[in-house]
């Protein structure tokens, strides 16, 4: 239990720090892309 | 990729109805619908924020989840060594010349990027929907799989013909060529899918009178939830900056049943024991950190070019993205030694396997 509480810790620090570095210095979504795979269109 | 069941199912569902439906399309119904009653039609920062947050941790770990699979092993790099060993070079080569040559080069690798996108939403889709159909007994013969991928791909052909202007559009930092279809061919690919729909439905309810049962209803969600992605949802503003993440989440949950049942299987021979959530979280940790390693670390490796950063960044991403589609293409037939395919168990077979389900 103790294992599993740590692994779901750092999950969610390692999520929350990488969130945040991609919030301050991405390009992407300065420009509001997508990172990942797009949706099929913009809306017009 | 499925083989016949060898014993009969306990369940249709890998967990439970209700997280099945929800991951596979339900909680983005919800959240469409939610969004387009309460939303002005405008996508708004907050938007894209929580979005580019939720991507951390489900975004960038479903392409992780593909790559950790294939590379997991060096028996799985020997059965596909192309599209493992020589697939990387080929594209580490177009990041080259898309960089070298931005203005020439780059828009067409972006945009097969996004062309090929929505086709590899539509493979999910199609994916998904004949592997429910299996659990549930449903036969999709020849002429239900016409009409099963006709409705699907002309959603994305439908998508793709909208009408829209005529100029070209920026793109991750790159001119995107338009591709011009006839005002004529969108109709016709909306009577098209309208016609698939039909029929679809005529085999269903063929079916169900058959069997004397209704049909799950799951079996149908993968492609009325393409539909709304496709259709209403690229026209809700709102909605249509989450769209990747609701197909990033419907990709991690098979990805999941697949890799646990795989561990549960080889761990019941070996005697080892393991906790179902023990083994989640392990492959949830190692797909965030690799999700992160290739979306955040690696756009940034190529600072040194003299472009401005979204180019690269978009050409890095195209080219991650193109793996995957190839990596995902393969790793679905990749021979295992447990008796039963994992995408037939679920987690009564999981647990039964000597392993305890909850801590």
């Amino acid at each position: 239990m103790k294992k599993l509480l740590l692994m779901g810790a750092i999950i969610i620090a390692l999520g929350a720090a990488a969130a945040a570095v991609q919030l301050v210095f991405s390009p992407l979504v300065y420009a509001g892309c997508p990172v990942t795979t797009p949706p099929p269109a913009p809306p017009p | 990729m499925l083989r016949p069941p060898e014993h009969p199912l306990r369940s249709l569902y890998f967990v439970n109805g209700w997280l099945d439906a929800a991951l596979i399309g339900g909680l983005s119904i919800i959240v469409f619908v939610a969004l387009r009653l309460f939303t002005s039609n405008h996508t708004t920062s907050w938007a894209i924020e929580t979005a580019s947050i939720l991507s951390v941790f489900v975004n960038y770990p479903h392409f992780s989840a593909t790559v950790y699979r294939l590379y997991q092993s060096p028996d799985n790099v020997r059965q596909f060594p192309v599209t493992s060993l020589g697939l990387p070079i080929l594209l580490i080569g177009a990041v080259a010349a898309s960089l070298w040559q931005p203005a020439w080069v780059a828009p067409y690798f972006v945009t097969l990027f996004l062309v090929w996108s929505p086709y590899h939403y539509s493979g999910q889709t199609i994916g998904i929907t004949m592997l429910y159909a299996r659990r549930s007994g449903f036969e999709v013969g020849r002429w239900q799989r016409l009409a099963l991928t006709t409705f699907v791909f002309s959603t994305f052909i439908a998508n793709f013909a909208y009408p829209r202007s005529g100029d070209p559009i920026m793109r991750y930092g790159v001119m995107i060529p338009i591709i011009h279809f006839p005002a004529w061919f969108g109709i016709l690919m909306i009577a098209v899918m309208c016609a698939a729909a039909a029929a679809l439905l005529y085999f269903v309810f063929a079916w169900s009178r058959t069997q004397a049962r209704l049909l799950p209803a799951i079996v149908l969600l993968p492609a009325v939830t393409q539909l709304i992605w496709f259709l209403p949802g690229t026209q809700t503003a709102m909605f249509y900056e989450f769209i990747p993440l609701f197909h990033s989440l419907q990709y991690l949950y098979i990805a999941w049943a697949m890799q646990i049942g795989l561990r549960m299987s080889e761990q019941a021979g070996a005697g080892a024991h393991r906790s179902i959530a023990y083994e989640s979280l392990r492959w949830l940790l190692r797909n965030c950190a690799g999700g992160i390693a290739m979306f955040i670390a690696l756009p940034w490796l190529f600072f040194w070019v003299n472009l401005p950063m979204i180019t690269t960044a978009g050409v890095v991403v195209a080219a991650l993205n193109i793996h995957h589609f190839f990596v995902d293409g393969v790793i679905w037939k990749l021979r295992n030694t447990a008796a039963t395919s994992p995408l037939m168990m679920n987690v009564a077979d999981w647990s039964a396997s000597r392993v305890p389900v909850t801590v």
